[in-house]
C-alpha cells in the first residue's frame, strides 16, 4: 500500500517535471519566433522605406532647380561614396541598402529627421550634362561667412530658402543650437573668427579664380581636413556639390560620376554637330566653320577631368559663344 | 500522463496550423508588395528615360521637356549598341532589363520605329509605360509626334 502511494507521488512529481520541461520548450520556441519576426519586420520596414525613398529621390531628380521636402520616417540614412572604388550607396542600417552608381547626389554622411530636403541644379558645361541633386535636413545648418566682395551674398541668394542657412559677418558668434551638422562656408580672405559650436563643425574655404566675377565660374575648394589637397570646381552646380558634401572624398567620388556623363555627352554632341555640319544645305554654308571649330572643341573637352577645370570652363565658354552667334541670326541649326 | 501527452499533441497541432496560416497570409502580402515594387520600377525607369539629357531637345541652355532630338536619340542608340566597354555597361546599369524605343508618327500616319536599348534576358513578364512626345529634327527643323515606350521586364 505504502509502495503504491509512493509510486503515485513519484508519478505526480514526474508529471509536473514533464509539464515544466515541455512548457519551457514551448516558451523558448515562441520567444525565438518573436525575435526572428521582429528582426525580419525591421528589415522589411527598412526595405519598404528604401524602395519608396528611391522612387521619390529619383522623381525629384527629373525637375531642375526644384526644392522639395520629402517626408520620411525618423530613420538615419547613411550616404557612402568611395572615390578609389567608385562604390556608392545609401543605407538605413539593418544591411538594407540602395546602390547609387549613377545618381549624382551630394550629401552629408548621415541624415536623420522626419524631412529630407532635396534640391536640384543643372550642371551646364555649356549644355546640360547632368542634374545634380543635393540632400540635407533641417538638422544641418549651413553658415555663410560674408566676404569683402559679392560672392558670399551671391551664394546666400542662390542656396534654397527652405534649407537651414545663416548669413553672418566674420566676427559674429555661431550659436550652438544642438544641430547634427554645422558647415561653415568661407571665401578666401574672410576667415570666421567668432565663437562656434564645439562639435559636428565642418568648414570649407572657397577660392574663385581671379578675373571671374561670379560663383558660376571655376576655382578651388579646401575642405577642413588634414592632408587633403585643394580640389577644383567648375560651374556653380559643382561648387554647391562641394558645399553639401560630407568631405573631399565624397565630393571627388560624386564628381567622378559627373565626369563619366560629361565624357558621354561631349562625344554625343560632337557626333551630332558633325552630322549637322555634313547635312547643312547650301544656303547655310557660312555656318559650317562654326560647327567644325565647336566639334573640335567638344572632342578635346571630352577627355578632360576635374583637374582641368580652367580648360573646361574656357572651352565651354567658346562653345557657348559659337552657339550664341548662331542664335543671333545666322539662321542655322544650333550646336545645342 | 496520457492526458498530458494528448494535450501537448493538440497544442502542437494548433501551433503548426497557425504557423501555416500565417505563412500563407505573409506569402500573399509579399506577392502584393512584389507587384507594387515592379510598378515603382517601371515608373522610375520611365522618368529616367523621359528626362535623359542625352536625348532631350534644347534651345541654348534651356531644355525642352516632352521633346526628343532625333539626332541625339539615334547617336545614343548607336553608342549603346556598338560600344562594348564602359559606355555599354553604364547604360546597362542605368536601364537594366528593359526595352526603350520611340515610335515616330508622321502626318500621313506612317510610323517609324527607333530602338534605343533592349536587354531582355530570361524574363517571364513585363510592364510598359507610354509617353507622348515631340520628335524634333534639327536638320530639317521639323517636329513630328511620337510615343516613347518603356518596357520593364520582370
Amino acid at each position: 500500500m505504502l509502495a503504491k502511494v509512493k509510486k503515485g507521488q513519484i508519478e505526480i512529481q514526474f508529471n509536473w517535471i514533464f509539464i515544466f520541461i515541455v512548457g519551457v520548450i514551448i516558451l523558448i520556441f515562441f520567444l525565438f519566433v518573436i525575435r526572428s519576426q521582429t528582426k525580419s519586420a525591421d528589415i522589411e520596414l527598412a526595405g519598404d522605406i528604401i524602395k519608396n525613398l528611391d522612387t521619390v529621390v529619383k522623381s525629384a531628380q527629373t525637375t531642375v532647380d526644384a526644392e522639395k521636402i520629402i517626408a520620411m520616417p525618423n530613420v538615419k540614412i547613411s550616404f557612402i561614396c568611395e572615390p578609389d572604388t567608385n562604390i556608392s550607396f545609401y543605407d538605413l542600417g539593418n544591411g538594407v541598402k540602395k546602390d547609387t552608381p549613377y545618381d549624382i547626389i551630394f550629401s552629408q554622411e548621415k541624415l536623420s529627421g522626419y524631412e529630407l530636403i532635396s534640391w536640384t541644379q543643372s550642371w551646364d558645361v555649356p549644355f546640360r550634362i547632368a542634374t545634380f541633386q543635393y540632400l540635407t535636413t533641417k538638422r544641418a545648418q549651413f553658415i555663410i561667412v560674408n566676404d569683402t566682395g559679392t560672392f558670399a551674398e551671391e551664394l546666400n541668394k542662390s542656396l534654397p530658402k527652405g534649407m537651414n542657412k545663416l548669413f553672418i559677418n566674420p566676427n559674429d558668434n555661431i550659436v550652438d543650437n544642438n544641430y547634427d551638422y554645422y558647415k561653415i562656408i568661407e571665401f578666401d580672405g574672410s576667415k570666421h573668427t567668432g565663437d562656434k559650436p564645439t562639435k559636428n563643425v565642418h568648414k570649407i574655404i572657397i577660392h574663385i579664380n581671379s578675373g571671374q566675377s561670379t560663383i558660376d565660374s571655376y576655382g578651388t575648394v579646401k575642405f577642413d581636413e588634414p592632408d587633403v589637397p585643394i580640389i577644383n570646381f567648375v560651374k556653380k552646380a559643382s561648387l554647391f556639390g562641394a558645399i553639401f558634401s560630407e568631405d573631399a572624398d565624397f565630393y571627388n567620388c560624386t564628381m567622378n560620376k559627373a565626369f563619366d556623363r560629361f565624357e558621354i555627352l561631349m562625344k554625343l554632341q560632337h557626333n551630332r554637330t558633325g552630322e549637322i555640319k555634313d547635312k547643312l544645305p547650301a544656303e547655310m554654308a557660312s555656318c559650317r566653320n562654326i560647327f567644325i571649330v565647336s566639334g573640335s572643341d567638344m572632342d578635346s573637352l571630352s577627355s578632360k577631368k576635374l583637374v582641368d577645370a580652367a580648360n573646361i570652363f574656357e572651352g565651354s565658354k567658346k562653345i557657348m559663344r559659337a552657339n550664341e552667334n548662331l542664335i543671333r541670326g545666322k539662321n542655322c541649326p544650333l550646336i545645342y | 500522463m496520457g492526458e498530458s501527452i494528448a494535450i501537448i499533441v493538440i497544442v502542437l497541432l494548433l501551433i503548426v496550423g497557425s504557423m501555416v496560416f500565417y505563412a500563407k497570409i505573409k506569402a500573399a502580402s509579399i506577392g502584393e508588395k512584389k507587384s507594387l515594387f515592379q510598378e515603382l520600377d517601371v515608373i522610375k525607369l520611365s522618368q529616367v528615360a523621359y528626362g535623359l539629357s542625352e536625348v532631350q531637345c534644347s534651345f541654348a541652355e534651356v531644355s525642352d521637356y516632352g521633346c526628343i532630338d532625333i539626332l541625339k536619340f539615334t547617336y545614343l542608340s548607336n553608342l549603346i549598341n556598338t560600344s562594348s566597354g564602359k559606355t555599354y555597361f553604364y547604360y546597362r546599369e542605368l536601364f537594366g532589363t528593359s526595352k526603350i524605343y520611340l515610335k515616330s508618327i508622321n502626318n500621313t500616319g506612317g510610323v517609324t520605329y527607333y530602338e534605343l536599348y533592349h536587354n531582355k534576358r530570361n524574363s517571364t513578364g513585363n510592364s510598359s509605360t507610354f509617353m507622348p512626345t515631340i520628335i524634333y529634327n534639327p536638320i530639317t527643323v521639323h517636329n513630328t509626334f511620337g510615343i516613347l515606350t518603356v518596357v520593364k521586364y520582370d
